[in-house]
Order: C-alpha cells, then structure tokens, then sequence
C-alpha cells in the first residue's frame, strides 16, 4: 500500500508542439483506486509510465510514501503496471507468465507455484495455467495480465486502459472483478481510461486530464454536475451554456432570473446544465422556447430550442420528448439542482 | 478477400514462374544425375560422387563455411541492431552505414576482402609498415587458408547488415511494450531482453540465419576467389565439374549440385523443427 505522488511534472516528447504533461499534480491515497480520465492523447498514459518509470519526466517529482523515486529504475519501484493489450510473453504458458515477476524475484520454486496457482484463482482461471495465450480470449488475457500483476502484491498498480480491447458485456464483468479485487487486496490503484463511465464505477475519485494538466478532481458525480470550468463541461457532454450574471442565488441570464442550487459560484460567467436534466413542465424556472430540431438518438432524443437568440439542447426519453415538433413552442424546467455555473467565463 | 476467384487461382501465374523456372530447373537437374537424356538412366554418378574422399572433404569445408559464416552474421547482426534501434544523434547516417554494402555484389565484396586481407594486402603492409611483422609474407594467411577465414570473413561482412536488417525491422513492429511489460514486473534490462526480447526474435532470427546459410553453403564465387585450391568448396567443386571438357562430368555435377540443395534443406527443416519443439 503506497501514496503516490506527482508533484508538478512537465514532459514534452521529442518533435511534439504540446507538451505532454503540463505541471501535473496528483494525490493518491493509501489503498484508493483513482481514475485518471481523459481524451485519447490528453497525456495520461504518458503519466502512467512515468509513475512506472518507463519514462523519465522532463521536470517535477514523482513519490511514493513521499519518497522521490525519481532515480529508481522501473523494475526497483514499488508499482506494476498492466497494459491496454496485456502484453502476456508469447512464448511462455499462462502459468510462466503469471509466475514470470516472482521468477525476476528469485522465489524459490515452490512458492512460485503456490502463488501463481492463487493468484489464477483469484482471477478465476484455475485451470488454465498450461495454455499458450493465444489459446485465450481477450477477456482471459486480461485477466492473466492483472493475476500477474497482482501475485507481486504491488505497493501501486498501474492499470492503462484495462477494459479498451474487450466486448462490452466482458467489459461490465472485468470492471466488477477489477473493483473487488481492488476492494480485497487495499493495493492503491491508479486506473487510466477515456470512457466517462468506466471512469466513473472504478474510481472512489475522479481526476480529469485535459491537454497535459489535472482540471478537476472529485467524485464522479462532481465532475458530471458541478465541472470546474468550460472545457471540463464539454468533456462530459455539456452543451448548454448560458452567459449571465450570479448573484444572491439567481442568475440574470437571456431566459430570465433562474434560481441557483446552494453554494454556486457568483460573479459574471456562464450558466451551465445537463442536456439530459431538462424537464418538461411548469415550476421553478420553468421557461418557453420555441423548437428548432429534433434528433432521435436511440434511447433518448435530442432537442433542441430556442429564445431570444439562445440555444438549449436538451436529452429526453420519448414519452417526454413526444410533444415537441419543429416550429412549435414548448415549456421547460431548469431544475435548480442541475444549474451550475462556471464563473468568469 | 481482394480480387476474384479462388486464391490458387489468383496465385497461380506467379506459381506457374516459379515451378518452371525453379522446380523444373530441380527437376532437370535431378534427371542430369542420374545421367537421363544421356540414353538410360544410372545411379553411376551418385556412386562416383559419394565414394570419392574429396567430396567429403568439400563438404565439411562448405559445412564449415556455412556454420561459421552463419552463426557469426546471427551474432553480430543481433548485437548491431540491439545498438541500433536505440534512438540516438546521428542514428540515421548510422543506419544507412550499416546497410551499405546490401548493395554491394559478392564478387565486389570478395575482391575487396583479398585486397585487404592477403598476404599482399594492405592490413599486411599496413602492420610491415608499422613494424610489427618483418615482411607481408609473415602476414598470416587469410586468404586462400585452410580455415576459410577470408571466406568467412565475406560472409559475414555482407551478412549481418541482412541480419541487423530483418531484426530492426522485427523490432520496429514489436515496439518496447514487451520489454517495459518484464521491466515493470521486476525484469532487470538484462533480463527482459534475454527471457522476453530475444525469445520474441528468435523465428525471424532463425528464417534469416537459413537464408545466410542456404546461400553461404551453395555459392561458388565467393569461394573460388578466397578459397584454397584444395579441398575447395563443395558449389567450387560441382561447378569445376559442371565446366570439365569430359562432358562424362556433368552426371557427377548435376549430382554435386543435387547433395548441396539436399543437404541445405535437411539442414534448414531441422532448424525450424527444432524451434518449433
């Protein structure tokens, strides 16, 4: 069980114009599971190998237990890391793989196997330990990968998109093993992925990566509704964004006074809510528009309207979204507890 | 799939080429062995051939040549391009060096080593010059020796480009995912690449090294221009048979030629056998 650390690190790849990692700062707790979110070339791989060594950072620190171990080879660190293919050794059988970081450890023979038949247990693969792992499925490969890492019992596991190359309902069941093994082992894990949901059921917290640099950190639920700033807000779907002044707990905006959840920010800026947090109906901050667009997207429809030059989309299921049609005017509800407002923007 | 029609299909006029050109010429050749087309058919050349003492002796100086010439190349082409993928100031020139003399013909490459290498070659005037031998003539033999050396050193010269050539390559499409994976899981450099990087290269390494040996073990130039008059290499000698005034020769040739492609393939099968064990 160890603390991370990553104190301002600043990584730019030879030829690159944007640097990789921009004065990245990162906590992560003993025995949390942190997942580090992203658009695909955001740096958080990049991250992860550094952390793992495999990468030496241009500046900045990396800690484990507040110990820099900025000079320790990746094979001297107190972390593995599990990569996006796997990466199993082609040439040996499950059970050699899985037994391959207690080999590099020089642990005798027979505790070598009780191991390895423990931690093939623990990913439910018993019996496969003399397969070749072409003679796996993608879902199984994984699973050896993540047996491998783990019979080391690492201070800090290093998990790098472990869920990208499986089919989606492998994908549910890999999360739930990945979560309670987790849970089980306490080892601190920092877990990189791009889907907003994964993200979102793997970690206690959140971290959003965006060009090289942390922009928020929180609890998923924080991240969705509350983002810190614009570009956070379009990460995740956000559409709507309302200029407008915060004060006393409304907002002066095009579409009126709006009153304000508890605690939003004040000041000038940009009012901002969830495209699927739109009601219909009258209430609190109920408003007209007037429909431009409708677009079925599958489970939910997207509509779009409009007032006083203004647009607002919003996300419903068809019962709700039923009413609207091109043309016609409609009424609906910004919730309260759905406005946030992003300040300064 | 690209294209129409059944792959054999598809494949068969550049099958057609090669079953001509390379299958009839073994065709050919295996029925000039056994002396057909001369009137009859006799296994009298093959006898010839396998009773005569120098044949053997040829064949161990070309098995020589071809292990020796094959293992060295494998060597040093796995350790240059080891060096090579590295990324570093000035790799590319160092690459393009590298590779140069692919382009070079043997029998360029050849003249060249008996230019630096022979007794009245400039390494030998060279070390007289400096005063380390007291003439060229006492310049070890290197050229036209008993051990091939020259031969050999061809070989080699010309070979691990090749070599170095075809594991880059395998390198490249391999990545540095392997190795991080065993340097994470505790592997020390060293270690990964012993039990992860070289395991990975091995069947590229062994169809390559099969490629060197097949053409060091079957070519004559090079040993007709380096190699000792006698024995001479097992090609030197079918091909000495093959240009006899004695037409009576060319059964024994044909038969020469026959045990060099036999015994390459046997070789060559048994090597990926063995890998694949």
């Amino acid at each position: 069980m160890t603390r991370l650390t990553l104190n301002d690190l600043h990584l730019r790849h030879p030829g690159a114009e944007r640097p990789a990692l921009d004065a990245l700062s990162l906590e992560v707790g003993n025995g949390e599971m942190l997942a580090l979110l992203g658009p695909s070339g955001c740096g958080k791989t990049t991250a992860l190998r550094v952390v793992a060594g495999l990468i030496a950072p241009d500046a900045g620190e990396v800690r484990f237990d507040g110990v820099s171990v900025g000079h320790l080879p990746p094979e001297r660190r107190e972390a593995v890391l599990v990569f996006q293919s796997g990466q199993l050794f082609a040439h040996m059988d499950v059970a050699a793989n899985v037994g391959f970081g207690l080999r590099m450890q020089r642990r005798p023979k027979r505790e070598i196997a009780r191991r390895v038949a423990e931690g093939l247990e623990q990913v439910q693969l018993g019996d496969l330990g003399h397969r070749r792992p072409h003679e796996l499925s993608g879902g199984q490969r994984q699973r050896v990968a993540l047996a491998r890492a783990l019979v080391l019992k690492p201070g800090l596991l290093l998990l790098d998109e472990p869920l990208s190359s499986l089919d989606a309902h492998l994908r549910t069941e890999m999360r739930a093993l990945i979560r309670r093994l987790q849970r089980e082992t306490g080892i601190t894990t920092l877990v990189v992925t791009h889907d907003q949901e994964e993200a979102a059921v793997l970690g206690d917290r959140v971290a959003l990566m965006l060009g090289g640099r942390i922009h928020q950190i929180g609890a998923g639920a924080t991240l969705w509704n509350r983002p810190a700033d614009l570009e956070v807000a379009r990460f995740f779907g956000g559409c709507n964004f309302i200029p407008g002044r915060s004060s006393g707990g409304a907002f002066d905006c095009a579409l009126g006074q709006l009153a304000l959840p508890h605690a939003a920010p004040a000041g000038a800026g940009c009012l901002t809510l969830r495209p699927e947090a739109i009601e219909t109906g009258e209430g609190e901050n109920a408003v007209t528009l007037r429909v431009i667009e409708t677009r079925f997207e599958g489970l939910l429809t997207r509509i779009t309207a409009e007032v006083a030059g203004l647009r607002l989309e919003a996300l419903m299921r068809a019962g709700a979204a039923r009413g609207a049609t091109p043309g016609q005017d409609i009424r609906w509800r910004l919730p309260r507890e759905a406005l946030w407002v992003l300040p300064g923007v | 799939m690209i294209g129409r029609g059944h792959p054999w299909l598809s494949l068969a006029p550049a099958l057609g080429v090669i079953a001509v050109l390379f299958g009839g010429g073994l065709a050919l050749g295996l029925a000039g062995s056994f002396g057909m087309g001369r009137g009859g058919a006799s296994g009298d050349a093959w006898i010839a051939v396998l009773s005569e003492g120098r044949v053997w002796r040829s064949l161990g100086l070309s098995l020589w040549i071809a292990f020796a010439s094959t293992a060295l190349s494998c060597l040093i082409g796995l350790g240059a391009a080891l060096l090579l993928r590295r990324r570093f100031p000035g790799q590319g020139l160092a690459r393009l060096l590298f590779q140069i003399n692919l382009t070079i013909p043997h029998a360029v490459g050849a003249l060249g080593i008996l230019w630096l290498l022979s007794q009245s070659g400039f390494v030998a005037r060279l070390s007289a010059g400096a005063g380390l031998i007291d003439g060229p003539a006492g310049f070890p033999a290197l050229t036209q020796d008993r051990f091939a050396i020259g031969i050999i050193a061809h070989y080699v010269w010309k070979e691990v480009p090749f070599i170095g050539l075809i594991l880059l390559a395998n390198m490249q499409s391999l990545g540095d995912d392997p190795e991080s994976a065993a340097r994470s899981l505790g592997a020390s450099p060293f270690a990964a690449m012993r039990l992860v990087l070289l395991p990975l290269l091995m069947p590229a390494l062994i169809r390559a090294g099969a490629i060197v040996f097949a053409f060091s073990f079957g070519a004559w130039e090079v040993p007709v221009l380096l190699g000792q008059s006698a024995p001479t290499a097992l090609p030197v000698l079918a091909w000495q048979r093959f240009t006899d005034p004695d037409l009576a020769a060319r059964p024994e040739a044909m038969a020469l030629a026959m045990l060099i492609a036999l015994v390459s393939a046997v070789l060559i099968r048994a090597a990926f056998a063995g890998r694949n064990r």
